[in-house]
């Protein structure tokens, strides 16, 4: 029998479905787990260990009984503390939550309840999911569990830091400016950030809406594809969730990638430090080994693309947090507090001439960037992965340059609403980083299936914090 | 609570330009306003490339679109 923290959320499933092992075993492997991982990661907010054995043990008699069904049936998972679950609060990484529990399960919770997971823990993020590095100024920062001295990358630290260290084999986050992307390259895992509106965000914390997006991190690109096609769809709770059919993410994985044309924008790429253009030349040589063609592309001006997209970002965020900001200011931490005050400064007009002129830009995106292209590649982090101590630099005068320079490659994908496959670097040895495989709206079957031959060379196993027992 | 500021400090606040309700020292809301700043110049560049027609709904109609089985 593999180790439980070498498995995906599927072969778990379908050990627990065989009897090959119980969910009771494996939520306690995963809730022993990720103690000692938050021990070092700082990653678990709330460990709801009692609960979830109880669910377990109700799997494991739906699964004697033979009428489990759901595909992550008994399989224990974590999510970003920031998802609506009725009767609990959420703390959104944040101190001002402190009351109202939820009265409803947020969209995303109930479809994988629905397919049979379990949560055992609520796990880390920024306060607000507002900061790309995990620095959490109120609840204690995210470490990395490759070097704690390290950024986790943010939002979603916990989840990213709780798949790397193989306690759970997947969870949820959410990716506004790069939170789903950013941790999982400093982790040295997967995540899939979806087009806007392909998941709904019904009972999500939101932080900026006309960018919220929520998707998945995962140590195999199978557990990605498994998850999205249970979360996609449309819901009458979010009327921005797509109507568009949803593939069968899984049988897709197994779409010939040969012959697809992968767009490198060298001028772009050439902002990046030598060692992370180093990095993402050794992916583009892999990928072209498993039959991709790299092609030269160039995305619109990317200042003017950051640009409009913190035009758009910062004053919806603003917005959400207006009376709380106004009322309770010293209840968030300095570097959220200065990112929340900014978007007071920006003009109306400004902001809705950056949403008026969304379309244009993604529409230029299309004809010109994939005019000749499937997919392009990109950095995820610009730099080689940071310290803690480089970053931490609460909500001093150089808060808009560092956060500007730490999601330079992920921020204007967001406003450009295009889905994102975020794949781990070969490592080497060496810190963690990522890149990410860019495509057209709703082109994730396509990045999925590109990264599942990409897992063939570079498989889960080879990302894996070195603390961890084998 | 913002009420509760004493007036001269929103005064201070006003005079240094935008959200004078926000309690900030005034070297961040120099800060944020000169930050501001720059990207308007952006939107302000934007503004007069974009036809009278552009709307907000247009990218969501986009996406639709593009949206293929």
């Amino acid at each position: 029998m593999t180790a439980f923290d070498r498995l995906s959320a599927r072969a778990l499933a379908g050990a627990i479905r065989q009897g090959q092992m119980s969910s009771v075993e494996a939520t306690e492997a995963a809730i022993a787990a990720l103690g000692k991982a938050h021990e070092v990661t700082n990653c678990v907010l709330s460990l709801e260990a009692d609960e979830a054995l109880l669910a377990a043990k109700a799997c494991d008699a739906a699964v004697a009984a033979g009428t489990a069904v759901g595909p992550l049936t008994g399989v224990p998972l974590a999510h970003k503390d920031m998802f609506d679950r009725t009767g609990k609060v959420a703390s959104w990484g944040a101190r001002i939550r402190a009351s109202n529990p939820a009265t409803e399960d947020a969209t995303v919770i109930a479809r994988l309840k629905a397919a049979g997971a379990l949560q055992i823990a609520a796990l880390h993020l920024t306060e607000f999911a507002f900061g790309p590095t995990g620095h959490n100024y109120v609840l204690g920062h995210a470490r990395n569990p490759w070097d704690p001295t390290r950024i986790t990358g943010g939002s979603s630290a916990g989840t990213a830091a709780a798949v790397a260290w193989g306690a759970i084999p997947a969870g949820l986050g959410s990716d506004t400016g790069g939170s789903l992307r950013l941790p999982a390259a400093a982790c040295g895992v997967c995540s899939i950030k979806p087009t806007w509106g392909r998941v709904s965000r019904a009972g999500a914390m939101p932080l900026a809406p006309c960018l919220d997006t929520i998707g998945v991190i995962a140590r195999h690109i199978e557990d990605l594809a498994l998850i999205l096609g249970l979360l996609a769809g449309a819901d009458v709770r979010d009327l921005a969730a797509s109507q568009a059919p949803v593939p069968d993410y899984l049988q897709r994985l197994a779409d010939p990638i040969q012959g697809l044309r992968l767009g490198i924008d060298a001028a772009l790429i050439g902002e990046a430090h030598g060692d992370v253009q180093g990095m993402l030349d050794e992916v583009v040589a892999i990928l072209a080994r498993q039959g991709l063609q790299p092609r030269a592309c160039r995305f619109p001006d990317w200042q003017t693309l950051d640009h409009l997209v913190q035009l758009a970002q910062m004053p919806d965020c603003a917005a959400v947090h207006a009376a709380y900001l106004a009322a309770r200011p010293d209840d968030y931490g300095p570097q959220v507090r200065a990112r929340l005050e900014l978007g007071h400064f920006i003009a109306a007009v400004d902001h809705l001439t950056a949403l008026r002129a969304r379309a244009r830009y993604l529409e230029a995106t299309l004809t010109t960037t994939f005019k000749d292209i499937d997919i392009a590649i990109l950095p995820i982090l610009a730099d080689p992965l940071p310290s803690l101590a480089e970053l931490d630099i609460g909500g001093g005068p150089t808060l808009q340059a560092a956060m500007g320079r730490v999601v330079k490659y992920t921020r204007p994908i967001n406003y450009l609403g295009l889905p994102t496959l975020a794949l781990p670097v070969p490592r080497h040895g060496g810190l963690p980083n990522g890149i990410q495989l860019i495509g057209r709206p709703y082109a994730e079957a396509q990045l999925l299936a590109i990264g599942q031959a990409y897992q063939r060379e570079v498989p889960a196993e080879l990302a894996r914090p070195a603390r961890v027992p084998a | 609570m913002a009420q509760d500021r004493d007036e001269a400090q929103l005064q201070a606040g006003a005079e240094e330009g935008g959200a004078a309700y926000l309690e900030m020292p005034p070297e961040r809301r120099r800060a944020a306003k000169a930050h501001a700043a720059v990207l308007s110049q952006t939107a302000r560049r934007i503004a007069a490339e974009l036809p009278l027609s552009a709307d907000v709904d247009d990218f969501r109609r986009l996406l639709v679109a593009e949206a293929k089985p």
